[in-house]
C-alpha cells in the first residue's frame, strides 16, 4: 500500500467508523498505534522526510476544510492520526502540526491530542536529573479571552537543579518547556 | 453545534456522585450520516446478532448508563461512581436484574465499556443463563447484544454490577 492509498483509506468513513467504536482518548490511540494502515503510514513516513512534509501539509489542508456545523467535524480521525503519527516521526512538527489541528472547527480525538502537545504539564524534576542538561523549548504563553496562545521562542539548553519544575511537552522524548515571565 | 464556555472550552453538564462528587464530562458533535452508516455496516456485518437500538453519537457508554445519554465520560471515572452510588458486585447470573450494569475492560485491566443488562433468560438446554445487554459503541451507535458479542475494541467483560439493596 502506497502513502496516497494509506491515506485514503484512514480518510474513509470506513475507517473513522471502526476507530470510533472506543469510549475513551487513551482506547482510541492505542486503536490507532495498533492499526495495520497507521503502522504502514508510520513506516513509510519514518523514513522519508519528503513524506513527513507532506504530512504536515495534509494536516494543514484537512483543517482548514469548511464544514458542517451541525455534525461533528468529518477529518477528525484522519487528522487525529496525522498528528500522532508527525507526533511520533517527527516531534519537532509536533507543535506546528497541533497548532494547525487546534484550529479545525468541532474536532474530539484530534483536539485532544492536539491539546496534550500544546499544553505542556509541568512535573517536579527527580533528583536523579540534578545536572542533567535538557533541551528546553521556551515559550510565551499568554490567556486571553481566546484559547491561550502560545509562541515559541526557541530553544535552548538549561541545567536543571533538584526539584525544579518544568513543563513536560513528552516524556519520553526527553523535551521540556519553560514559561517565559511575563 | 457546539457550546463553548468563555475559555473556548466545551460546556460540561454538571453532574454529581451520590455523596457529591463532581464527575468529569464533555458534550461530543454528532458524527456525519456516512460515518454512522459505515459503523451500522460494519455491525452488521461483524455482529449479526446485535440489534440497532439508536444511531447516535453525542454520548459514550459511560454517559449512556450515568448521565441519561447527554454526555461522554471517561470509563476511568467508573470506579468512583460504583463506590459513590452505592453498587456491589452481582457474582451469580440468576440474581441479575435489567437495569444492572456489566462492566469490560481492556487487556490492561482498564475499564473500557459498560453497559445495561437489558434480558436475562435461562437457557434450558445449555443449563446456562443467557444475558443480553444495551450499550453505546464508542460514539458509533447503541445496540443490543449477547454480554460477550461485541467489538474487541470494547474490551472483555468483567463482571456485573447492581445499586439494587
Amino acid at each position: 500500500m502506497n502513502w496516497q492509498a494509506a491515506l485514503t483509506e484512514i480518510e474513509s468513513p470506513q475507517f473513522a467508523a471502526r476507530l470510533n467504536v472506543v469510549s475513551s482518548a487513551k482506547a482510541f490511540f492505542r486503536e490507532v498505534a495498533q492499526d495495520p494502515v497507521v503502522l504502514e503510514l508510520y513506516r513509510q513516513v519514518k523514513d522519508s522526510g519528503e513524506l513527513r512534509e507532506s504530512t504536515l501539509d495534509r494536516i494543514h489542508d484537512l483543517a482548514g476544510q469548511e464544514i458542517d456545523r451541525r455534525y461533528e467535524n468529518p477529518n477528525d480521525t484522519p487528522l487525529a492520526v496525522l498528528l500522532w503519527l508527525t507526533h511520533h516521526t517527527a516531534p519537532e512538527a509536533g507543535p506546528v502540526a497541533a497548532h494547525y489541528v487546534a484550529r479545525a472547527p468541532q474536532c474530539w480525538y484530534a483536539r485532544k491530542l492536539a491539546r496534550w502537545l500544546l499544553e505542556p504539564r509541568q512535573v517536579v524534576a527527580p533528583n536523579s536529573w540534578d545536572g542533567v542538561e535538557a533541551k528546553v523549548r521556551v515559550v510565551d504563553s499568554r490567556t486571553s479571552t481566546a484559547p491561550t496562545v502560545s509562541a515559541m521562542l526557541g530553544y535552548e539548553k538549561v541545567r536543571l537543579t533538584p526539584a525544579a519544575s518544568v513543563n513536560v511537552i513528552s516524556p519520553e522524548m526527553a523535551r521540556y518547556t519553560v514559561e517565559a515571565a511575563s | 453545534m457546539v457550546l463553548l464556555n468563555e475559555q473556548g472550552n466545551r460546556i460540561n453538564l454538571p453532574l454529581a456522585t451520590r455523596k457529591g462528587r463532581q464527575i468529569p464530562n464533555e458534550q461530543r458533535d454528532e458524527l456525519s450520516r456516512s460515518i454512522m452508516d459505515a459503523a451500522l455496516e460494519q455491525v452488521r456485518r461483524q455482529h449479526p446478532a446485535a440489534r440497532l437500538r439508536s444511531l447516535r453519537s453525542a454520548y459514550n457508554c459511560m454517559g449512556m448508563v450515568f448521565a441519561n445519554r447527554r454526555v461522554w465520560i471517561e470509563p476511568d471515572q467508573l470506579g468512583m461512581i460504583l463506590a459513590d452510588d452505592g453498587y456491589s458486585r452481582v457474582s451469580d447470573e440468576r440474581d441479575l436484574q435489567p437495569g444492572d450494569v456489566a462492566v469490560y475492560r481492556g487487556s490492561a485491566g482498564e475499564v473500557s465499556h459498560v453497559g445495561l443488562v437489558a434480558e436475562v433468560k435461562p437457557n434450558l438446554r445449555e443449563g446456562t443463563w443467557e444475558v443480553q445487554v444495551l450499550s453505546q459503541w464508542g460514539s458509533t451507535g447503541e445496540y443490543f447484544h449477547r454480554v460477550d458479542d461485541l467489538s474487541p475494541a470494547l474490551g472483555h467483560f468483567s463482571g456485573y454490577w447492581t445499586e439494587r439493596i
